[in-house]
């Protein structure tokens, strides 16, 4: 017999076994295509994930800068008003950096030295992990161990303080005792041991009287602003920050109080205090009637639903903001002390002789005499005029100051004069009273643009604060929420399943064509690798479709969301790296997918291409 | 390849005992399990099948006809016995080498011309020639000389499709023929086709047996094909119920028709 002299069958080359794939692919174009949408549908969904959560930190990211001073003004603004409670207190504490100007301001305010603030600071830090556990027992449980105790006061209940000073304190073992034990009864895991724990009690009792000092002089410091004098008596702080210079920190930190502010500090915060002073400036203007009634007019909204949003919206462009300043401008002066209608007939009698140069009559005492320059100021101003023309339905150049005080002076002599007379008179009054609780601005067109601008910037950022915060504030991987991870999986399980399914209907359909490949000389592994390569190339396919259209789904999604921000903060490598991941892994799961198929096939008997259906 | 001398065959016919043997059987079976029966698909097939000779083999549907193709063709493992291809004995040979065999040693020519459907005709020639490793430009020289041996030269960009039963047949052939194989396996070639593209398909198929001197296996009910073979065997119900040269099935029975319609 002859001994076998056969050799290894040749397995050709992966371009020939690509281009047999994609010659078989082109003849089932559809079933390929169903495929094809699986996988893309699925990377899709991975990759609008992916970029979401990545655009979304990065405008979280972008907020958080941009939102700095304004931060920083209301943590100045709280500090110069109020003093911090415990809890805030110990946090500052446990995050000063040594040799800071807050670690001056709290050194001075004190009166401790380096290593005794060192301390404080560590005790405060311990406190934060002790804190943070006590916090987050449930309400049930924390009134068990401590009945009515919250925060600090727990750490008060195991301090003998009848029998401690600051040199050595002394603990409630027995309360103590019962807080462990009750603690291990609830199965409470307690951050330290127990001996870790007394000694922070002693540390903590002993550094107290310095916390409470450090308080005190917060708190006088405070007093001393605001007593008659001092730079807050009667004032806001922002509005005394909007005006601050050298000259005031060197005020608040050394003459008063020892508030530590560093200069790049006061630039942003006055800046930023200036802008807040001129928005409520802006703001108030809303109080007239005139502005509201433009605005509602504009919009189409009722005038008592104008908000100051309306108001900023309307600034924002030349137009608007240069209406507001001439408006402000021409009401200026505008003002009527007179009460009755009647003494408003008198004053415009008179007021008619002082705008025709005549003297005035006989019996004019000094008070009607002032009440008629009022009213002839007013008659003859550009804006009533405006809006007599407006009102009468009146060509600008018939609406002078002499028709409406001629109106206004009528006689009664007939009814009808009697309701002209009174329909004018109140008219006048009407809009004067609109006009009134308008102030002098003292602002430029420009700054009153730019000042709604910022305005209006600062309220789409808090806004889309809000929003960020939701989804980039949440721990694990990217911010992905356990429900988004499921589904991912679930999609890529679903993926794995539609895709072998297609792969077995198409080697069942093939049946033949592969027994009869195997017939003419394929190995089981050239037919095993055709259809992972067949699954391959249909993955790459729907892998480039899936990340085109999942980057477009994610983007459009988080600018319908964030707005201008998402385009701005778009992070370019992050989003490459994770289009390649989404690319591997539905090509992954595509060619893993093929392989139970593959196997299929690859096991065919060749004798079924002998078959005759 | 050297002629091995042929071993003592019990059948041999005293003309065969100098020609060389291609295929041989010895004491061939094959059972199938099909739930608690177990099918007797061969019960015992001793046989000798020699080189470049033209062999029609017959026999009834369910006649193990089938089974014997395959053993044959290196398609199927026997239950029991021994097939010698080339004097290489099948049933030691792994899959790969399976492969090999196949690719090289037997051409395989269907009843339903198993052409792949997406390939043209040159295509689906030089698929086994990629398979033995033949790089693309011979395969393609070798591919159009083969088409143009079956008459197809200018039909080589065609697809399946696009052709005619006979011509899809050919392609087939051109196909088997691909590698230079020792042994063509046909499995009814004409059962398909109409009388006169069957003739077509008879004479290319004796032509390549007398010209390139391929073994030529061939089950088929057709008459005139049967008048070409040099040896013709019936199987009936896993047995050689009878092997004849043809010149002896004209003596003995006159008629052809007579042996065929039993």
């Amino acid at each position: 017999m002859k001994i076998i002299e056969v050799r290894e069958q040749v397995r050709p080359p992966l371009k020939r076994c690509a281009e047999l794939v994609l010659s078989g692919i082109k003849y089932r174009l559809f079933r390929a295509s169903v495929t094809v949408v699986i996988i893309a549908l699925a990377v899709a969904f991975l990759m609008t994930m992916l970029s979401e959560s990545l655009i979304t930190r990065r405008v979280a990211e972008a907020i958080e800068v941009q939102t700095a001073p304004r931060r920083l003004l209301q943590y100045w603004v709280a500090r110069l008003s109020t003093v911090p409670d415990t809890r805030q207190f110990n946090d500052i504490l446990a995050s000063v950096p040594k040799g800071s100007d807050g670690w001056l301001e709290l050194a001075a305010w004190g009166n401790l030295t380096d290593d005794q603030l060192s301390r404080l600071v560590d005790v405060a830090k311990r406190q934060q992990v002790y804190m943070a556990f006590l916090d987050g027992l449930s309400e049930g449980k924390r009134r068990v161990l401590a009945d009515r105790a919250r925060g600090e006061e727990i750490l008060a209940l195991f301090v003998d303080k009848s029998g401690s000073d600051s040199r050595s304190v002394k603990l409630r073992d027995d309360r103590l005792a019962e807080f462990w034990t009750g603690l291990d009864k609830m199965n409470e895991r307690f951050p330290t041991e127990l001996d870790e724990f007394k000694q922070f009690l002693r540390d903590w009792y002993a550094t107290i009287e310095h916390r409470a000092a450090i308080i005190a002089s917060h708190k006088k410091a405070i007093e001393k602003l605001n007593e008659p004098g001092g730079p807050l008596y009667n004032r806001r702080v922002t509005e005394f920050l909007a005006g601050a210079d050298a000259a005031a920190l060197k005020l608040l930190a050394e003459d008063v109080s020892g508030f530590r502010m560093s200069a790049g500090d006061l630039e942003t915060v006055s800046r930023q205090a200036a802008l807040v002073e001129d928005a409520d400036r802006i703001e108030r203007m809303l109080a007239s009637g005139m502005v509201k009634a433009k605005i509602a007019k504009d919009r189409r909204e009722k005038t008592t639903d104008v908000n100051a949003e309306m108001l900023f919206e309307a600034l924002e462009t030349d137009k608007g903001a240069k209406w507001f300043v001439e408006l402000t401008d021409k009401s200026k002066g505008l003002k009527l002390q007179i009460l009755t209608l009647e003494r408003l007939r008198a004053a415009a009698q008179v007021a008619k002789d002082l705008l025709a140069d005549k003297k005035p009559g006989a019996g004019v005492d000094a008070s009607l005499l002032r009440d008629a320059r009022d009213v002839a100021r007013i008659a003859d101003s550009q804006l009533i005029k405006e809006e007599w023309a407006n009102h009468r339905k009146l060509d600008v150049k018939q609406a002078t100051a002499q028709d409406l005080l001629e109106k206004l002076t009528l006689e009664e002599k007939t009814e009808e004069d009697e309701k002209k007379w009174i329909e004018s008179a109140s008219w006048l009054v009407n809009l004067l009273g609109r006009i009134t609780p308008m102030e002098p601005l003292g602002m430029t067109v420009g700054e009153v643009k730019n000042v709604a601008m910022a305005r209006l910037n600062e309220s789409r950022l808090a806004e889309t604060e809000a929003s960020v915060s939701q989804m980039a504030t949440k721990a694990g991987f990217l911010g992905f929420s356990s429900r988004t991870i499921w589904l991912l999986v679930v999609s890529f399980l679903v993926c794995v399943v539609g895709i072998a399914n297609a792969m077995l209907m198409s080697v069942t359909e093939r049946f033949r064509e592969i027994a009869t490949m195997k017939c003419l000389g394929a190995t089981d592994g050239f037919i095993m690798i055709s259809f992972v390569l067949e699954s391959c190339m249909q993955g790459i396919a729907g892998s480039a479709m899936g990340l085109a259209l999942g980057f477009l789904l994610g983007t459009t999604r988080t600018w319908a969301k964030y707005g201008w921000m998402a385009m701005q903060s778009l992070p370019g490598l992050d989003i490459l790296w994770a289009g390649a991941l989404s690319v591997v892994l539905g090509i992954l799961i595509s060619a893993l997918a093929a392989v139970y198929p593959a196997w299929v096939a690859a096991r065919l008997a060749p004798m079924e291409a002998m078959r005759i259906e | 390849m050297t002629d091995s001398p042929t071993k003592t065959a019990t059948e041999a016919k005293g003309a065969a005992t100098q020609r060389a043997v291609i295929i041989r059987t010895r004491n061939l079976q094959k059972h199938y399990q099909m739930g608690l029966v177990v099918t007797k698909a061969l019960r015992g097939i001793d046989v000798e099948l020699y080189r470049s000779e033209f062999i029609c083999v017959m026999g009834p549907s369910g006649s193990g006809k089938s089974t014997f193709f395959n053993m044959v063709g290196g398609l199927d493992s026997p239950t029991s016995g021994r097939v010698f291809i080339d004097e290489v004995d099948v049933a030691q040979l792994n899959a790969i080498e399976l492969a090999f065999l196949r690719c090289r040693k037997i051409g395989y020519i269907f009843q339903t011309y198993n052409l792949v459907q997406y390939m043209t005709s040159l295509e689906n020639v030089t698929v086994p020639m990629a398979f033995a490793g033949v790089s693309a430009d011979e395969a393609r020289e070798r591919g159009m000389a083969l088409l143009d041996l079956v008459g197809l030269k200018d039909r080589w960009f065609h697809k399946p499709i696009e052709m005619s039963g006979g011509q899809q047949q050919r392609t087939a052939i051109a196909r088997a023929m691909a590698n230079n194989p020792s042994v063509l396996l046909c499995d009814e070639p004409t059962g398909n086709l109409d009388l006169k593209t069957g003739g077509e398909i008879h004479n290319l198929l004796k032509r390549l047996n007398e010209e390139r001197n391929v073994t030529i296996i061939c089950a088929t009910h057709d008459h005139r094909l049967i008048s070409m073979a040099d040896r013709i065997m019936w199987i009936r119900d896993g047995m050689i119920e009878r092997l004849a040269d043809r010149s002896e099935v004209k003596v003995q029975t006159g008629a052809i028709g007579g042996v065929e319609d039993e």
